[in-house]
């Protein structure tokens, strides 16, 4: 029987519980909720005067009503040392998510740290370290002593590459401004570490190099526009289930018609219209679905090409609407140079492009048609171009990447009201750092340099590379050998004598070794080879600031305690520092020491104003105190000044027609077709049988490190799901729910079979970054030049290993589209 | 959000012509005076009414019947399955009962035939009446409230308590 939590009543928030702001840390969307907290002894009554909501309880409220929250939105925590009742739900004043939640969002409370109701007790509370054969708990003092030791002597031995980082570089949980801005402080401020790499990619690297690089930054539009355009056009990118409430809350009044006030307010005597939808994916999902449903099948095209062939098509848009004179010339002219030459460079032919991508020609004018075709009157048609992972983790990143920016700049979308070329993205962003320029480009490819037994220490923050890394088999094969050897080394040796406790790790690496510590906030995968564990703190557990895909900060103010003794990952790495400049001190290296100096902090708000305050664009108007008083709308970056109280922000970035370059000209590119880029690619696709593509789904996404202690979540996906036509099923004798292997030269992993009729023969699709089941043990090492990788183009086999156990028989298999 | 909203009105519509209802509330009042106890100590769980929404032969195979419990304001539906299912009442183990208002943000769901789920015009949340109304696809934090059903000698078909909170009350019996 599928879960249930037998909850048929909850206590009621009173009229005086204390009222707080909250960001969902999940996904980039960073939804806007409230929460309600009061000491655990009492609650409110249903009359009125009695709740927070000031409405009668003691009857049933009507669909959208502010005043109830599901079991999900409710837990008992600790605030400042207390017991208090939480309740976390959507907040309706809120204009991105206009009071939804989404289906992660919504469980904020049910995945806290909650000792009286048993949730999340996974949690890290005290710092752990190897001794005597496991991981053992101890005292903050005792573990940064080991760690500052350990990356000292091997710092001291093979200079500051023989560091090896892995951080996270974003917003949300695991990240923020206070915490990217303490962890690049001690790693680009007091060092110059070279060999780092990000949360979810082998390198330090962005993911949209080929945008920025012409000049436009990727976020650079704002929600709305996605109500206000004629058409999006959608790339390798699934909305409805990875950036949910700004797909529902601003995508559908569009494709319901629903915003037309707002485009004829907007827009004045040019002729508008419901929205029209171009979505590139060779899946169809459950938002190619939904469009349908809200816009009409006549007014979506979902455009199912062979995988990674995304730039032969927007080589092909770009020639056609060049041709056809579709384009913005004043804009053209006044903000962009090199127009012709990418005309003459990137020219497809129709017939080329539907050869290469498998569309028929007439989709791809139809599509073009939509986005580019000059409306009634001659007024230019207003397109939004959205991508994510299907790009981004895609064939040729960097080209195609810049191919789309071509096609958004040459129509004139970028800058516009209800245009725009962005990406949806993950996380929240985040990022206050030093600069990288030492890290040069292409980047270090950190993975591969561990894999051959490069490094002596690795400071780990918030990844977790066995779930979420390429290569992966063989990377947890090696990054395990290694961290073994230390750990051997550890155990023959008393743990009090730290002297020959740092001799023996020392003598371990210089054998092969690695050092590994691990900061999270739960015992990730990698973790197990971790020899130093620190407890961190997560969003409403510190003071948080980040910006979601519209550039909107907010401010999550501290609603609990952290567990135990766990702290703000920025004030862990400060006081690394403190250590590392004692530890140096003591060396006789005081020059070294002198450069870990500033990391005096003393609360997140400390590093906060040091960081973002001190040294981001904008940063100097913003504080907690404003950004407190502006609640969960905040406000959109760049801060541009202060007035009556609040901060002044930017809807939409290059309003002006000025880009990121020096002569504020965007520069359109060469984007050639060249097949399959990265290596190995072509050669893998032609041994294999299956398209391995993988992404992710509503219910995990962003939230699996969590949901792992989630009964409700697990109950629906004990294991990770791979799509499968029918055909193909019965072709390898698989019946639903049956555990199958996906194996090919680069590993193998397992997923549960899902029978999905939509799904095209001998393409497969894979929940990703599963812990039951890593996709990417199945991903080759072959990266773009600039080290992105290209998780989404891999092949591979499939057989049955097993019969659908005993945890899948009860679950549904059915169609995830909605039917009506 | 106005289609919305007429969804909604029409799905009150559909349950308050649905035939079959009685509600048996005061059976679960207590008799003892108030005075003879300084505090009437408050359950440690709801108190579900036992009421009759249905006789057997009401039932056709994979038709919907409308119903409403714990009271008229919470409308739901009795399926008769036509296939045994886990959970499932009556002599052929296929008779099942669940809320009709979305746990996701109280928006009526409509039965599909074709496959034997209940499906969200609001946001396409889906639940599959086969098991125990898993959400199939999601936008709800929890699987769709089932009815625990009671099948007398006459065929009465009796809902004795719901497994999951209501959308739209913080106590299923109000």
């Amino acid at each position: 029987m599928a879960y249930k939590r037998q909850i048929g009543r909850l206590p009621i928030v009173p009229a005086n519980a204390k009222v707080q702001n909250v960001v969902c840390h999940y996904c980039i969307v960073g939804c806007g909720y409230k929460a309600y907290s009061w000491d655990a002894r009492y609650e409110g009554g249903t009359a009125p005067a009695d709740n927070a909501f000031g409405v009668d309880l003691a009857e049933q409220q009507g669909a959208d009503t502010p005043a109830w929250y599901a079991p999900s939105m409710y837990n008992l925590v600790r605030q400042e040392g207390r017991d208090v009742h939480i309740v976390i739900k959507p907040d309706r004043e809120c204009t991105v998510n206009s009071g939804l939640g989404s289906v992660r969002g919504a469980r904020i409370a049910e995945m806290s740290y909650s000792r009286q109701r048993n949730t999340q007790l996974q949690r890290l509370t005290d710092p752990l370290v190897w001794r005597y054969g496991q991981l053992q708990p101890t005292s903050w003092e005792d573990a940064l002593d080991l760690v500052a030791r350990v990356t000292s002597a091997v710092i001291a031995e093979q200079g500051e590459d023989g560091l090896f980082v892995s951080a996270f570089d974003h917003g949300g949980a695991g990240g923020g401004y206070e915490n990217t801005w303490g962890t690049g402080k001690l790693y680009f401020g007091a060092m110059k570490v070279k060999n780092i790499r990000i949360h979810n990619r082998p390198a330090y690297n962005s993911e949209v190099h080929g945008s920025r690089d012409m000049g436009v930054g990727e976020l650079n539009n704002c929600y709305e526009d996605a109500q206000l355009a004629d058409t999006i056009v959608a790339v390798g990118t699934n909305p409805l289930e990875a950036q949910t409430n700004y797909f529902l809350n601003h995508w559908v009044p569009n494709l319901r018609g629903t915003s037309l006030d707002k485009k004829k307010a907007e827009f004045g005597d040019e002729p508008v219209a419901p929205g029209r939808i171009v979505i590139l994916d060779p899946r169809r999902t459950v938002t190619v679905n939904a469009c349908e449903i809200e816009a009409g099948k006549d007014n979506v095209l979902h455009l199912a090409l062979n995988s990674g062939t995304d730039l032969a098509l927007f080589n092909a848009w770009f020639t056609y609407a060049a041709e056809k004179g579709w384009v913005d010339r004043d804009f053209i002219g006044a903000s962009t140079k090199d127009f012709d030459e990418a005309v003459a460079a990137n020219k497809v032919s129709l017939a080329e492009a539907a050869e290469i991508t498998g569309l028929s020609q007439a989709d791809i004018v139809k599509a073009i048609n939509w986005i580019a075709e000059p409306k009634a009157g001659g007024a230019r048609r207003r397109a939004m171009f959205a991508y994510e992972k299907g790009l981004i983790w895609g064939n040729d990143n960097y080209r195609t990447n810049q191919s789309l920016v071509n096609l958004a700049l040459a129509t004139g979308n970028i800058g516009r009201a209800g245009g725009g070329c962005v990406r949806m993205g993950g996380h929240q962003e985040g990022y206050s750092r030093p600069s990288d320029a030492h890290v040069g480009r292409p980047a270090a490819y950190v993975d591969k340099l561990l894999i051959e037994g490069k490094g002596g220490v690795h400071h780990i923050w918030g990844c977790d590379h066995y779930k979420t890394t390429l290569n992966a088999m063989e990377f947890k094969r090696v990054y395990k050998k290694r961290t073994d050897m230390v750990k051997d080394a550890m155990n023959a040796v008393p743990y009090g004598d730290r002297p020959a406790m740092v001799a023996a790790i020392m003598d371990a690496i210089r054998k092969g070794g690695l050092f590994s510590v691990d900061v999270d906030i739960v015992p990730t995968k990698v973790g197990e080879a971790a020899h130093v564990m620190l407890p961190a703190a997560t969003s409403g557990e510190m003071n948080l600031t980040s910006m979601n895909g519209e550039r909107r900060m907010r401010l999550t103010e501290r609603y609990m305690d952290p567990p135990g003794v766990a702290m703000p990952d920025c004030l862990i790495a400060a006081r690394i520092a403190n250590n590392m400049q004692r530890v140096f001190g003591e060396m006789g290296k005081a020059e070294v020491a002198a450069k870990f100096s500033g990391f005096d902090w003393k609360t997140e708000e400390d590093a906060f104003m040091d960081g973002y305050h001190g040294h981001e664009k904008g940063g100097e108007f913003v504080t907690y105190d404003l950004l407190r008083r502006m609640g969960t709308n905040g406000f959109q970056e760049p801060a541009t000044s202060v007035e009556n109280g609040r901060i002044v922000g930017t809807k939409r970035l290059f309003a002006d027609g000025k880009f990121n370059k020096p002569d504020g000209k965007a520069v359109f590119a060469a984007t050639q077709w060249r097949g399959l880029e990265a290596p190995g690619k072509q050669a893998e696709k032609d041994k294999f049988p299956f398209l391995i593509n993988n992404g992710r789904a509503n219910l995990v996404w962003q939230s699996a490190y969590l949901d792992v202690e989630n009964e409700f979540v697990m109950d629906r996906w004990p294991y990770p799901f791979i799509e499968m036509n029918p055909v193909d099923m019965a072709d390898l004798g698989l019946r639903q729910g049956d555990l199958v292997e996906i194996y090919n030269d680069n590993g193998s992993t397992q997923a549960m079979a899902y029978p999905t009729p939509t799904a095209k023969p001998k393409q497969a699709f894979m929940l990703f970054g599963y812990p039951t089941g890593v996709q990417g043990n199945v991903v080759s090492a072959g990266v773009n030049e600039f080290v992105i990788p290209n998780y989404k183009q891999t092949w591979g086999s499939i057989r049955k290993i097993a019969d659908a156990p005993k945890s899948v028989e009860h679950l549904t298999f059915k169609s995830k589209e909605y039917i009506f | 959000m106005k289609r919305c909203q007429s969804l909604v009105d029409a799905g009150r519509r559909q349950f308050l012509t649905g035939a079959g209802v009685m509600t048996a509330g005061a059976a679960a009042a207590t008799v003892l005076p108030a005075e003879a106890r300084a505090a009437d100590p408050a359950a440690a769980l709801v108190k579900y009414p036992v009421n009759r929404l249905a006789n057997l032969k009401d039932l056709t195979a994979n038709e919907p019947f409308d119903v409403a419990y714990p009271d008229d304001d919470a409308p739901g539906v009795l399926l008769k399955l036509g296939t045994r299912v886990a959970g499932g009442a009556g002599p052929d183990g296929d008779i099942v009962g669940f809320s009709t208002v979305c746990p996701h943000k109280g928006y009526p769901l409509a039965y599909s035939t074709g496959d034997k789920t209940l499906n969200c015009p609001g946001h396409y949340s889906r639940f599959d009446c086969e098991k125990g109304g898993q959400q199939v696809w999601e936008q709800a934090t929890q699987n769709l409230p089932q009815y625990t059903l009671r099948i007398d000698d006459k065929g009465d078909i009796y809902a004795e308590g719901v497994d999951e909170l209501l959308y739209g009350r913080l106590s299923n019996v109000l």
